[in-house]
């Protein structure tokens, strides 16, 4: 399995915020305690957070087989009796405060429990299917990144290879587990004998810091709006000397920014490396050598050890020039099975083989250095969520609106046909809540009709500029 | 305006909620848009509001309404 079988037994492998400190020989047996609970191969809902109950569920569900899905313990009811609706799953890990009227308790953990689900039904689920993550956030879309443990592993172990993670390493919990970012950092770390501080505080909250401090982190992730936290709050203020190393992924943070943040980082020998990845490869494709970062700010680097990346024109055909933009495609063991739509799609094989086209526009330079020109297609990251625009615009039309959608890496605005039913507060905080993206990020632009090309055709570029 | 005043508005802007739960009670994540994000868009508008430059440690520890007005103090702005 993936958590380290090379440690010590006796090296740290999680300090909880409340101070409690626990070895591989701690987690190793409260994992095997928890595998008891669970018998045969059943998907399992865990709803939880970073503490040690939710690491604790989320290993010993992939390691003895079962088919977790990761969600959010801030996940809104609604949508995750959606997802039971949706997938039926036998067993739910979530708080024992939560609703749980159909649910019976198997045995409870702290504040959570292990629940039995009624409306769990005997499913077919591919032998290769270890582990479901949400392809953004924190939203109820029943879209699933089907994983393998093979994919896990792979990824693991190349991340900590290219970010060197050895058992002197100590990540901080600066992203959720369920996010596929912040879970590589717990398998990365777990894997190479590294040690975790779970934590749930925000870099916004003292705490987050405090915890930094005492317990002598070294290493930190974080997502474009992360690092515009951490220029807002000040690099040079921020008490981090235990730090060595950075890592940014979840979207383009501008090369200024990167350019900065190193330069204030370098003077503290922190390293900082540049990642890019997606859900659908587990979590990372490329990375960024920090010795390249002053060359190349605005580059995403090269592939991970075990990976390969290259540029395809619109026909599938390899472009082998230089500074051409095509659609990059990576391939490697950590590319997932594919997605899940639906109960059925969890017995389905591997479609992908190994290849994930990315949907992003990409060039190499004559080093081979990969840089991220745009999208083949209608989707943006803002704050490390990936979210398509097209499945905004049928959010919005569900609700009796007509509307059209566009944004950047920043924001995302809502172009709407004026109606006497529309509140521009209500609707902006109910996209807020079914996205999981703050509210200051959404605008709404109320309009009397869309603006057309002389075919018809939507008038995008006009909208992009509009507002 | 008074300086109350001001100081509300930047809580009612930032995190579109009337001006009554604005008390002791209010405070962070008690709602979704007081996350991370928006503390940061809060402490953006009351910098620009009362024209300061916070510190680290008033933003990270400005846990609540109520905490905000003791935080604005070391900026000499007095929250009647």
């Amino acid at each position: 399995m993936f958590i380290s079988n090379v440690g010590n037994l006796n090296d740290i492998a999680i300090i909880e915020s409340n101070g409690s400190i626990l070895t591989y020989a701690d987690l190793y047996k409260n994992v095997s305690e928890f595998k008891t609970f669970f018998d045969g191969k059943h998907l399992v809902f865990i709803v939880g957070e970073n503490n040690f109950a939710t690491i604790v569920c989320y290993l010993s569900a992939v390691e003895s087989g079962m088919v977790p899905l990761l969600l959010s313990s801030m996940i809104n009811q609604n949508q995750l009796n959606n997802l039971i609706d949706v997938y039926k799953p036998k067993y739910i890990f979530q708080k024992e405060s939560r609703p749980s009227n159909d649910l019976n308790l198997l045995s409870s953990f702290g504040e959570y429990g292990l629940f039995i689900g009624s409306k769990s039904k005997s499913i077919k689920l591919h032998p290769n299917l270890a582990l479901l993550l949400t392809t953004s956030g924190s939203t109820g879309s029943p879209k699933l990144v089907k994983l393998t443990k093979r994919n896990l592993i792979s990824n693991a172990k190349s991340i900590s290879k290219y970010l060197d993670i050895n058992s002197d390493d100590r990540a901080i919990t600066s992203l959720p587990y369920n996010y596929s970012y912040g879970l590589s950092v717990i398998n990365s770390h777990l894997s190479s004998g590294g040690s975790l501080v779970l934590t749930n505080s925000s870099m916004m909250e003292g705490n987050f810091w405090r915890l930094v401090k005492k317990y002598s982190v070294t290493s930190f992730a974080g997502v474009p709006y992360n690092y515009e936290m951490i220029l807002r709050l000040g690099v040079d203020k921020l008490e981090i000397s235990s730090i060595n190393k950075m890592t940014q992924a979840g979207g383009r943070l501008d090369f200024n920014k990167i350019e900065k943040i190193n330069n204030s980082l370098k003077s503290k020998n922190i390293k900082f490396y540049i990642m890019y990845g997606q859900t659908e490869a587990t979590a990372r494709m490329s990375y960024l050598p920090p010795k390249d970062i002053e060359r190349k700010p605005d580059s995403i680097g090269i592939a991970i050890p075990n990976g390969k990346l290259w540029i395809e024109n619109k026909n599938g055909e390899l472009i082998d020039q230089v500074n051409s933009v095509g659609e990059l495609i990576y391939s490697g063991e950590n590319v997932s099975m594919g997605y899940a739509n639906s109960i059925n799609d969890l017995e389905l094989g591997d479609i992908n083989k190994g290849v994930l086209q990315t949907g992003d526009l990409a060039k190499f330079d004559s080093e081979g250095y990969f840089y991220i020109e745009g999208s083949t297609n209608r989707f943006i990251k803002i704050y490390g969520n990936r979210i398509s625009l097209d499945s905004l615009e049928k959010i919005v039309s569900n609700k009796g609106f007509e509307s059209l959608v566009t944004g950047d890496d920043n924001k995302i605005v809502i172009h709407i046909i004026n109606h006497p039913n529309l509140s521009q507060d209500s609707l902006r905080s109910e996209i807020s809540e079914v996205i999981g993206i703050n509210h200051v990020a959404i605008k709404i632009n109320v309009i009397s009709e869309f603006p057309r090309l002389d075919n018809g055709k939507i008038d995008y570029k006009f909208l992009n500029n509009s507002k | 305006m008074t300086n109350r005043e001001k100081y509300n508005k930047a809580f009612i802007d930032c995190f579109s909620v009337s001006e009554e739960v604005l008390n002791e009670e209010f405070v962070y994540q008690c709602i979704p848009a007081w996350d991370s994000v928006g503390h940061m868009g809060m402490i953006a508008a009351l910098e620009d509001t009362f024209d300061i430059m916070m510190d680290i440690d008033d933003i990270v520890d400005f846990a609540s309404y109520t905490v905000g007005i003791e935080k604005l103090k070391n900026y000499d702005i007095e929250i009647e």
